[in-house]
């Protein structure tokens, strides 16, 4: 791109976004991609590209390591990204969204890229293909302690003779009465999980792949509940309606546990390269 | 204007509205797990590697999810303080301290 003896023009990159089938350069031109750079789509074989030309000196290799360290860059740059890849996947059946930052030296090396990997992609985008990504979650639908002896403490609640008045003057059985609750708490704890594990099992079946996830920190969710079991399902789009009838039958099966179910997502769990 | 294309074998998409040009207030701790973490991962030809840089890597992320949890409950002190130097822990203990306090509180003055 540069001539000789003549100054530096600006010195550019291709951006990818995504990579699919069938997609409609019209329908993305009014975004605004990375960088405000207009947003393109370009062909190799049977596979589209979304691509925009990036200009180095803000994504070049030195740039990106500074504006990565720049929270408001990241913000601007991931929303802007996330929004092409969400356009493009709303147009197509099957899209497999690339990375934040990864850019080519130019379209021809980008084709050569996807080139390399059109078997893998070819894959990648059978198994999404009219799919889409639903997450599952299973909470521990609380319930206040019951002491193995529920119906005698129903029977001291009414009575009002309350388990406080009994132990005055009797710490020892205050304590006995708290590590034997502890220990009720811990096994039904256990229970739970069994419960929800065979939950997650039951509704295999009504999806084409699952991934189970670690169990998010309540603190960083602030969810009361603690969360059983974390998971995430790629669902036939046609069999979206035989996959709600399996969750509320599971719903009355588990009646201690609390399902949470959110979706539908294009499925980018799902759109990943088999590792070598 | 065009209006996009929609695919009619998608009408799923369509219905939780993903197709719309108008971006959903969505946590940016969200955005970059989908953006960094899933999908497509190979390296470009301009080479950075994201495990580098730290505003990316989790102990930074895990504040951004403690961020917007807290600004819900008013917490707000890095605002105050550029350097950041406060660490996702500290944060998610005054979380915790808080909403302890607001049980506490929820509980009736007995």
């Amino acid at each position: 791109m540069t001539e000789p003896g003549t100054e530096t023009p600006v010195e550019t990159g291709t951006y990818v976004y995504a990579v699919g089938r069938h997609l409609d350069e019209q329908a993305m031109a009014e975004l605004e991609g990375v960088g405000a750079a207009p947003v393109r789509v370009i062909a190799h074989r049977d596979l589209n590209a979304v691509v925009s030309t990036v200009d180095l000196a803000e994504f070049g290799e030195s740039a990106l390591r500074k504006n990565l360290e720049n929270l408001s860059w990241v913000e601007k740059t991931a929303r802007r990204h996330d929004e092409v890849v969400r356009r493009a996947a709303a147009i197509t059946t099957a899209l497999a969204p690339f990375r934040l930052v990864t850019i080519y030296r130019s379209d021809a090396a980008a084709r050569d890229r996807i080139e390399e990997l059109y078997d893998e992609l070819v894959i990648v985008l059978e198994r999404i293909d009219r799919r889409s990504e639903w997450s599952v979650k299973i909470f521990d639908r609380q319930e206040p302690i019951q002491s193995a002896q529920s119906g005698q403490s129903a029977q001291s609640a009414t009575s009002g003779a309350t388990p406080a008045a009994e132990s005055t003057g009797s710490g020892v059985a205050y304590l006995e009465r708290r590590r034997a609750e502890i220990r009720q708490r811990r096994e039904a704890a256990g229970d739970k999980l069994a419960q929800a594990d065979q939950l997650f099992w039951e509704l295999v079946p009504a999806a084409a792949a699952t991934r189970r996830l670690p169990p998010q920190d309540q603190r960083l969710t602030g969810h009361q509940a603690p969360m059983l079991m974390n998971a995430t399902l790629l669902v036939d789009d046609d069999r979206s309606t035989a996959f709600f009838e399996m969750v509320a039958t599971l719903r009355s099966k588990y009646p201690s546990l609390d399902i949470e179910v959110n979706g539908p997502w294009p499925p980018y769990s799902f759109a990943v390269l088999d590792k070598p | 204007m065009t209006e996009p294309t929609l695919s009619p074998r998608r009408p799923a998409m369509d219905r939780y509205g993903l197709a719309s040009s108008t971006p959903r207030p969505e946590g940016l701790a969200d955005i970059l797990e989908r953006v960094l973490d899933k999908g497509i991962i190979i390296a470009g030809d301009i080479r950075v590697n994201l495990l580098d840089i730290e505003l990316l890597t989790i102990k930074i992320r895990l504040l951004v999810v403690s961020v917007d949890k807290a600004m819900e409950m008013g917490i707000d002190w890095w605002t105050r303080d550029p350097m950041l130097s406060n660490d996702a822990q500290q944060l998610a203990d005054e979380n915790r301290k808080l909403k302890e306090r607001v049980d506490e509180l929820e509980r009736g003055s007995d």
